[in-house]
C-alpha cells in the first residue's frame, strides 16, 4: 500500500499543465500573463492559509499585512542595500516567520471566531503602520523601481520568464504543502482541527504546533508578497489592506479549503472572474458575496470538493461493476 | 510484586462544589488489567481525564514508571507512554484509516516534524498492523474514510490505535458500548495482547459479566470517592458495593 504509483488522475493533471503551460507561453499577451502571474503570486499565499484553515482549522484574516510586511522588507532590502533579489526574498521571508512567531505565539491562544477577529485587526494595524511610516514604505505613494529577480546572471526581465520562474516556486510550494499534509506534522495538524483533546493525548504539543502552522502561513504570504515586489517593481500599502485579506479567503474557501488544487483553482478563479466581469463594474463585489453565500451552502469544501465528490462517485460505480462481474 | 507503573496518590478536584474525585489512591502493576466501575457520574471519565493530564489535580500526585508527572502537560504524558481511548472515538472524522492510525504510530517513534518531513523510516507500521487488524477481524480498505466505519468498529479502531503508541499504560473508556459480543471478543482479545507486552490498562466498564471475568483488579468509584479495591471476587461481596448499586433497603 505504501508503493508509490502515479495514479492516472496526477498524469492526466500534470499533463493538462503542461498543454496549459505551452499554451501560454506561445498565445498569452501582456496583459493575460499579467493576471496569470499575479494569480500564481497569490496561489502561493492561499497555500499558507490553506495549512492554517484547512489543516489547524484556524480562520486566517491576516494575510495580507505579513504579506506587506514580507513585500516592503524584500523592496527595502534590494533597493536600500541593494542586495541580490533571490536574497532579499528569502531572508524578508524568514524575517517576515520571525515576526509571525512572535505574533503568532500571541494569536493562537485565541479560538475560533476571536481568533478570525484579532487577525482581522493585525491586518488593520500593520495597514496602517504601511501607509503612514514614510521611511520604510513611501508612505501613501510606495515604493518605485525595486529591481527585479535575476539568478546566477539570468535576469528575469519579460513577463513570461516571470510566469516561468514562478511557476517553479509555485510547483515547489505546492510541493511543499502537500508533503506536510502526508507526514507527521500535516496529522498533528489536522488532529488539532479535528479534536485539540484528543490530539494532546497523542502526544501533539498543540500549542507549539499551533504555532509552527501560524509561521508557515505567515512566511508563504510573506514570499508571495516579496513576489509581488518584484514583479511589479512598484509596490504600495494600498494594496495589503483587510480588502485583500477577505479576497485571499474568499479564494481558497471558494476552491477548497483543504486541499492544495483546491487553493489553485480557486486563486486562478478569484483571479480571472473580476477582469471577465469588469462590464459589472461596482457590482462585482455583490456577484462576489452571492457566490460565496452559494458555495458555504451547497458545497462547504469548495470547488474541490465537488470534483472529489465526482471523483469518488466514479470510483464506486468502477467497484460495483468489478463486483458484479465476478458474479 | 512488580514496581507500579502507574500511581495515584490521594488525588482530588472538584467542579464548583461538585467533588468528582475525592483522594483517589491506587497503584497499576504492567501487565495488570484494572476495572474502574460505579455508577454514572461517579467521576470515573473524570479520573480518567486527571490522570491523562486533560484535568489538572487540585490536590495529590500522580507517578508514571516512577516520575512525578502531577504538572506534567498531557502531551507530554503521552510521551512517557500513556495512551488512552474515548468514551466516543476521537477521530479526524474526515480523513482516512490509514491516516488516523498513522498518528499512534508518530507517538511511538517521536522522531519529530523534521525528519518525518524528509522521509526518515519509523518503527514497521505495516506489519505490526496487519497483526492488529488480524486479531480485530477488519478487512476494509485502509484507504477509505473513517466516516465510512461504524461506531462499534470505531471503538476497536481506537484501540488499535492506542496500541500502536506502544504504550505502558492505556486507559481504555467504556470499550463495550455500542459493540456486540463477538466484537466485544476481539476488543478483549487485543487489550490481553496489550498486557503481554507489559502494558497496564485501566478500563471503565458498565457490562458486570465482562469486568468480572476480565479484569485482575477493581476500583469502584461512587460520588468521586474509592468505596472498594480489590479482586473481582472480593469486590462483588463487599457491602458499600452493593448498596451503591443496589441502595439501601
Amino acid at each position: 500500500m505504501m508503493k508509490k504509483r502515479l495514479s492516472p488522475a496526477v498524469i492526466a493533471i500534470s499533463g493538462l499543465f503542461a498543454l496549459l503551460m505551452l499554451g501560454i507561453s506561445i498565445w498569452a499577451n501582456d496583459y493575460l500573463l499579467t493576471i496569470i502571474n499575479m494569480s500564481l503570486i497569490y496561489f502561493i499565499g492561499a497555500l499558507g492559509i490553506s495549512v492554517l484553515m484547512g489543516m489547524t482549522g484556524y480562520m486566517m484574516l491576516g494575510s495580507a499585512s505579513f504579506m506587506g510586511i514580507g513585500g516592503f522588507i524584500s523592496a527595502n532590502f534590494a533597493v536600500k542595500l541593494g542586495m541580490p533579489v533571490w536574497l532579499s526574498i528569502i531572508l524578508a521571508t524568514i524575517a517576515t516567520g520571525i515576526i509571525g512567531a512572535i505574533i503568532g505565539s500571541a494569536l493562537v491562544k485565541l479560538n475560533g471566531a476571536f481568533f478570525a477577529f484579532a487577525s482581522l485587526g493585525f491586518t488593520q494595524i500593520v495597514s496602517t503602520f504601511l501607509t503612514n511610516y514614510v521611511p520604510f514604505t513611501g508612505g501613501a505613494d510606495g515604493m518605485q523601481k525595486i529591481p527585479t529577480l535575476s539568478l546566477g546572471g539570468f535576469k528575469v526581465t519579460s513577463l513570461l520568464q516571470w510566469f516561468f520562474v514562478l511557476c517553479i516556486i509555485a510547483f515547489g510550494c505546492g510541493l511543499l504543502v502537500e508533503r506536510i499534509r502526508k507526514t507527521q506534522l500535516g496529522r498533528s495538524l489536522e488532529s488539532i482541527r479535528d479534536n485539540s483533546v484528543a490530539a494532546e493525548t497523542l502526544g501533539v504539543n498543540t500549542y507549539l504546533t499551533k504555532i509552527y502552522a501560524f509561521t508557515i502561513a505567515t512566511m508563504f504570504a510573506a514570499l508571495s508578497g516579496a513576489l509581488i515586489a518584484h514583479h511589479n517593481s512598484v509596490i504600495s500599502a494600498s494594496l495589503f489592506s483587510s480588502v485583500t485579506s477577505f479576497r485571499w479567503f474568499m479564494m481558497v474557501m471558494c476552491g477548497g479549503v483543504n486541499s492544495t488544487l483546491g487553493a489553485f483553482i480557486g486563486t486562478v478563479v478569484f483571479t480571472f472572474l473580476p477582469e471577465v466581469l469588469r462590464f459589472t463594474k461596482l457590482f462585482i463585489n455583490m456577484l462576489f458575496g452571492v457566490a460565496i453565500i452559494l458555495t458555504m451552502i451547497y458545497m462547504p469544501d469548495g470547488l474541490m470538493g465537488v470534483l472529489q465528490s465526482i471523483a469518488a462517485r466514479i470510483k464506486n460505480k468502477k467497484k460495483e461493476r468489478k463486483e458484479k462481474q465476478a458474479k | 510484586m512488580t514496581k507500579p507503573i502507574l500511581k495515584a496518590d490521594g488525588i482530588s478536584i472538584a467542579f464548583g462544589g461538585v467533588v468528582a474525585a475525592d483522594n483517589v489512591s491506587f497503584e497499576l502493576a504492567p501487565g495488570e488489567i484494572k476495572g474502574l466501575i460505579g455508577p454514572n457520574g461517579a467521576g470515573k471519565t473524570t479520573l480518567l481525564n486527571l490522570i491523562s493530564g486533560i484535568y489538572n489535580t487540585s490536590s495529590g500526585s500522580i507517578h508514571i514508571d516512577g516520575v512525578d508527572v502531577t504538572k506534567v502537560p498531557a502531551y507530554k504524558r503521552a510521551r512517557m507512554g500513556l495512551a488512552r481511548t474515548f468514551q466516543t472515538p476521537r477521530f479526524l472524522h474526515r480523513s482516512s484509516i490509514i491516516n488516523n492510525l498513522l498518528l499512534g504510530t508518530d507517538l511511538a517513534d517521536q522522531m519529530g516534524y523534521i525528519n518525518s518531513f524528509f522521509g526518515k523510516k519509523g518503527s514497521n507500521f505495516n506489519d505490526e498492523l496487519e497483526e492488529l487488524m488480524e486479531i480485530a477481524g477488519f478487512t476494509f480498505d485502509w484507504n477509505d474514510s473513517i466516516s465510512t466505519m461504524p461506531f462499534g468498529q470505531q471503538k476497536i479502531l481506537e484501540i488499535i490505535r492506542a496500541m500502536l503508541e506502544h504504550p505502558k499504560i492505556m486507559l481504555v473508556d467504556e470499550p463495550a458500548a455500542g459493540l456486540n459480543d463477538i466484537e466485544l471478543q476481539r476488543a478483549m482479545k487485543l487489550m490481553e495482547l496489550a498486557t503481554e507486552r507489559g502494558c497496564g490498562i485501566i478500563v471503565i466498564e458498565h457490562r458486570m459479566d465482562m469486568v468480572m471475568n476480565f479484569c485482575h483488579n477493581i476500583i469502584v468509584l461512587n460520588f468521586g470517592k474509592v468505596i472498594a479495591n480489590g479482586t473481582p471476587e472480593e469486590v462483588q461481596c463487599n457491602e458499600a458495593v452493593i448498596e451503591a448499586y443496589l441502595g439501601r433497603e
